[in-house]
């Protein structure tokens, strides 16, 4: 199933053109919102809120997030917080948009795709590895 | 001939600390609210220096790259490293 994806502020805007270069049938990703377009200016903690009920965040902000997907996850292990995020793909940015494009790209179409649900996978040595 | 840094920073970089956590607490380029860390890091690192590529990447003007460019150089103690694979620590959020 096509995933939709939230981009933070960090990550740039154009890539959406090199997104559907590699999938121009929509097969894995359906929808893709920027978040300049529905939450400028928006902290990153209530941007990942935003994109919590529908969309897979996508970042090139790693340190941030990685705070924020651990800070997500703690209220869970004490069963005070149910709600899950749809997933957060983070890669270096410092990596070109067209390599950032394939990247990403490269991970929606696995077979099987892993567990986005709640999780974060980084970007780190030419591969995607899941954060704890 | 070319702006000055200050004027670069002036014109084309907001940095208004905030306390509201709903709020982006880092410097940004005014016109796009595009992060100033991410800007640098990106034409430093992936354009190697290249103005115009990084502007084009990002949806700005090159004089708006050159003002983050500029406001590095004022404030050289701007996270840009924190979208590196080696980042991912548990300092404070800034963003």
């Amino acid at each position: 199933m096509a995933l939709n994806l939230y981009l933070d502020e960090c990550v740039p805007p154009s890539i959406e053109a090199y997104l559907r270069i590699h999938d121009p049938l929509q097969r894995y990703i359906n929808r893709i919102q920027h978040a300049s377009q529905t939450a400028r200016g928006a902290s990153d903690a209530y941007q990942l809120k935003l994109a919590s009920n529908s969309h897979v965040l996508v970042t090139v902000n790693i340190k941030d997030f990685v705070w924020l997907h651990r800070q997500w996850r703690t209220p869970h292990a004490w069963s005070i917080l149910h709600e899950t995020h749809k997933g957060i793909l983070a890669a270096p940015a410092v990596i070109p948009i067209d390599e950032l494009a394939r990247v990403i790209y490269d991970f929606l179409k696995q077979n099987p795709l892993p567990v986005l649900e709640n999780n974060m996978y980084t970007y780190k040595g030419k591969k995607w590895q899941s954060e704890p | 001939m070319a702006m000055s840094d200050e004027r670069l920073i002036k014109q084309y970089i907001t940095d208004v600390r905030t306390s509201d956590p709903l709020k982006r607490n880092e410097p940004v380029i005014t016109r796009t609210g595009t992060p100033v860390w991410v800007v640098v890091a990106y034409c430093r690192s992936a354009r190697n220096g290249d103005v115009s590529k990084t502007a084009a990447d990002y949806s700005l003007e090159d004089e708006e790259v050159e003002a983050a460019l500029a406001y590095y150089r004022r404030h050289p103690d701007l996270p840009v490293r924190k979208g590196s694979e080696e980042s991912g620590g548990f300092e404070s959020l800034s963003g």
